[in-house]
């Protein structure tokens, strides 16, 4: 008897499912019982990958045990389909996920903790600037605006209302750094939909240098949150402006 | 005229410290082109100044 078998359909002749025998024909190396569930008492090579599974990493509960899947500990699939994936690490190295090469190899390496996974491509960051000076009152909380962005990666800061809408609900880092000319106080505050959310500090006059004001926070917001600065000053002044001489920054940290 | 000193005209006893950041009065601008305007108004005594008033003390 050849070691080919060529058919269409492989039927058996009672309810006690398929076995596949060793050459010598004493020894049941697999079967697949009446239930359509395929068994082996040894390792499942996968020719065309040479990837093998071994008995006993697949659990009862379907938790595949990586590392012995191969030596290298790759598990590969065209389609991987299952109501939970768990992946378990051991106590050094890494786990990996290794996407489709559609336009290039994309690796996400995942932390030892409990969380969602966070990739930078959905994490929105900014930083704009201020492109002309602005005239502010005394005692007048007045917005600033920044024309100009060095860059905004989910283009969620709009330059002709100065604001940022946050697209992702999360905790976001915020920044700002502002100033006048001359011996007044800039005093910034950030704003979250409209109200006042957090005062900043200043400095005071030094001849020769603009007076600025800085604030820095993390604070959170939901989708459709904007955020605004506002500046009061003491003493009427025209604002800094340029790259250099003004920011208005914020990156999200983490999802809720 | 400033609104601040058509405030204070109007309430000659308010002081810079009757308006924020230490005070109750806030004063604002959004930088949309209308300018300034009361943001807010907690003072305990005095009544927030209706837009004919202000008005008013320009004539």
């Amino acid at each position: 008897m050849s070691g080919t078998l060529q058919a269409d359909f492989l039927q058996p002749q009672s309810n006690a499912g398929l076995s596949i025998l060793n050459p010598s024909g004493n020894t049941v190396m697999a079967s697949i019982n009446s239930a359509g569930i395929f068994s082996s008492t040894g390792s499942l090579l996968v020719a065309n990958t040479g990837n093998v599974f071994s008995t006993g990493n697949v659990t009862a509960s379907g938790v595949v045990t990586a590392s012995n899947v191969t030596a290298s500990g790759v598990i590969t699939s065209n389609t991987l389909t299952s109501n939970t994936l768990v992946l378990t690490g051991s106590t050094s190295g890494s786990v990996s996920l290794v996407a489709p090469a559609v336009s290039g190899t994309n690796t996400a390496t995942l932390p030892a903790a409990t969380g969602t996974v966070m990739v930078s491509g959905a994490m929105p960051a900014f930083s704009a600037y201020a492109t002309t000076g602005q005239s502010l009152t005394t005692s007048i909380y007045q917005k600033i605006n920044f024309g100009a962005t060095s860059f905004d990666t989910a283009s969620a800061f709009n330059t002709s209302t100065s604001r940022f809408v946050a697209p992702i609900a999360g905790y976001y880092q915020v920044n700002h750094r502002g100033g006048i000319g001359g011996s007044g106080v800039y005093y910034p505050n950030i704003y979250k939909n409209g109200s006042n959310y957090l005062s900043g500090s200043v400095s005071y006059y030094v001849s020769g240098i603009d007076n600025t004001g800085s604030i820095s926070t993390i604070m959170q917001l939901a989708v459709n949150d904007y955020i605004e600065i506002y500046a009061y000053v003491n003493t009427a002044a025209t604002s800094t402006y340029t790259r250099a001489a003004t920011d208005f920054s914020a990156v999200l940290v983490r999802t809720l | 005229m400033t609104l601040i000193e058509k405030i204070k005209a109007i309430y000659p006893s308010l002081v810079d410290e009757d308006f924020a950041p230490k005070g109750t009065i806030r004063l604002q601008n959004d930088s949309d082109g209308k300018g300034d305007y009361i943001a807010k108004w907690e003072h305990p005594t005095l009544a927030k100044p209706t837009d004919a008033q202000l008005e008013a003390v320009n004539k």
